[in-house]
Parts: structure tokens; sequence; C-alpha cells
């Protein structure tokens, strides 16, 4: 009997009904966190108007003799928000002198030129420290003090407050 | 009895069926959970609605199916020489929102659990994520990472 080679091919291919194809996918994003030093601000020096006559403005640039500075603490190259509480007068017991027109100016030296002007305010302004070094921000602030014409001849003093946060 | 060689011929039965419909998906990372310059000592959290700084995917099916969405969440952030950061999610730090005209407002959920919901007014989804870092009081300052990942499936 020969042996029959049969060879047979048999396809079958049924199709019946529906098959859902169930599909799953998945995807990734990354979480990101930088831990920053502490901030730290320091008064380095006060805003002296020195002697000042009634009836006759007297301004001190942020950027001139006699500006206040105050002297910022933070982690390098980190962009940090000023918000500043002003005072609307300097006192001494019932007399105000009133004080305005507000200048600032930011640096990443203790240098009052190739910095950033800015209006001092409650307002946020966004510095950014400095690449290196313990001190990595510098703000002095100006302004201008208006005495009355009947001005009492006295020592007139306020406070100017500066927040430092993070952005 | 003599045999043919027979070579049956190949047979192709081929019954018409209905077509098989595969669904067809895909999950995209497309925004960093980045929760930015943190203090030592101070917890930080973000909204999974926080535009810029939420985690966020997109992804696609047909309306009308029923998917179930499932996040693999770190519970830390690696950081310098080994430190890590514990990161946390509420039960409400996940949003879901479709992105054609007419799709229903944002949906929060707890990204701790899976979600299922059957897509309806848009075949594409945002998916927004967000979180808490605790950094401890002695944190050791650095840039801090580690990976979500959101699984889609077709039900």
């Amino acid at each position: 009997m020969r042996k029959m080679k049969a060879v047979s091919a048999v396809v079958l291919g049924l199709c019946l009904g529906t098959t859902a194809l169930n599909a799953q996918v998945t995807g990734s994003i990354n979480a990101t966190a930088n831990v920053l030093s502490t901030i730290t601000v320091a008064s380095g020096t006060n805003l002296l108007f020195g002697n000042v006559t009634p009836g006759v403005n007297k301004t001190i640039a942020a950027t001139g003799a006699g500006a206040g500075r105050f002297d910022v603490n933070a982690a390098n190259s980190a962009p940090v928000s000023l918000t500043f509480t002003l005072p609307a007068n300097l006192t001494n017991g019932a007399n105000n002198l009133p004080i305005g027109t507000w200048s600032g100016y930011w640096n990443t030296t203790n240098s009052q030129s190739g910095g950033t002007a800015f209006v001092p305010s409650a307002a946020a302004t966004v510095a950014t420290t400095a690449a290196a070094g313990a001190t990595s921000l510098y703000v002095f602030v100006g302004a201008t003090v208006n005495p009355g014409a009947a001005q009492p001849a006295l020592l007139y003093t306020g406070t100017v407050t500066m927040g430092v946060v993070y952005n | 009895m003599r045999l043919a060689r027979a070579l049956l011929p190949l047979l192709l039965i081929a019954v018409p069926a209905t077509k098989a419909e595969a669904q067809l998906v895909y999950v995209s990372g497309q925004q960093t959970l980045a929760f930015g310059g943190v203090m030592r000592g101070i917890p930080k959290h973000i909204l999974p609605s926080n535009p810029i700084m939420s985690g966020k995917f997109e992804f696609q099916a047909v309306i009308g199916n029923r998917v179930r969405i499932r996040f693999t969440l770190p519970n830390r952030l690696n950081g310098p020489a080994g430190a890590t950061m514990p990161v946390s999610f509420s039960t409400t730090d996940a949003m879901l929102q479709g992105q054609g005209p007419s799709s229903p407002p944002p949906v929060t959920f707890n990204p701790r659990a899976r979600y299922t919901f059957t897509l309806a007014g848009s075949n594409t989804f945002n998916v927004w994520i967000g979180g808490t870092v605790t950094p401890g009081a002695a944190q050791a300052m650095g840039a801090y990472s580690n990976t979500i990942s959101m699984t889609v499936t077709v039900l």
C-alpha cells in the first residue's frame, strides 16, 4: 500500500459574532521637588534722610547714598517674591512727617549698579538670587519725605518691612 | 485500492461575521507634577486644578467605551545621596475632563483607587493629578523626583 501522503491543509476560518478586544495602555510622568534652604532677611543699613528743611521735599534714591538695604540669605539661583509694608509717615509722638514715592533696587551683589530697579509695594516683585554666595540678594530702598512748612524740628522715624518667599 | 493522492484543496471557509471592534487607546504623559521649591519642615500641596504645577495625562478611547483608570503612585521622591522625601495623594488629588466642547465639568476622584466611567461628550480626556510632599525639618537640600504612571483599560 502506497503510503499515501495526504497533504491536506485545511484552513478554516470562522468568524462568529463580535469580539471586543480590551485595550490597556500606560503612560508616565515625573513628580519633582527641590528642597531649598530657609530664607533669612537681615537689615543691612537704614534709610537715612539726614537733615530735612521744613517745606522742602527731600529724596533719597534707592541707588544713592543714604538708601536703606536688606540682605537676603536664600537658596542660590532661586526666584523669590519681595513684598513690602511701607509707612505713610515718619513719626515722633503725634507728629507726622509724610513719606512716599518709594523706589527699590535689587542686586545679587552689594552694589547699587548693575541690578534691577522696581517700585516697592505690597504687591510681589520677583527677583532672582545669586548663583553662589551666602548672602544671595541685596535690596535697596529709597523714598521722598514731604515736610510741611511748619514741620516741628524733631527726629522722625518709621519702619520699612520686607517679606521674602520662594516662588 | 489505489488511493489517489489527494491533495485536498486548501479550504477556506469564511463565514460572514460581525466586524471585531478594537478600542484604540493611548495614554500620554503631558506635564510633570512639579512641587517646585519646597522648604524644610513645611509640607506643600499641589491641587490637581493647578494649571502649571499639577501632573497631566491625556488619553483617548471611543465614546461609549467604559474605561478604568488606575494610577501607580510613589510614596516617596528620591533625592541626593539616597535622601528620600515622603509624597502622598489625597482622595481629591485627581481630576478628569473631556476635551470636547460639550464635555461635562471636571470630575474629582481618588487617585489611590480605580476609577471607572463611560466616555461621553469626547473621546479625548485630560487627567490631572496633584499631591503633597512632606519634607522633614532636616531634609537634605536638592532635587527630588519619582515616576507616576497611569493605566487606562477599556472594559
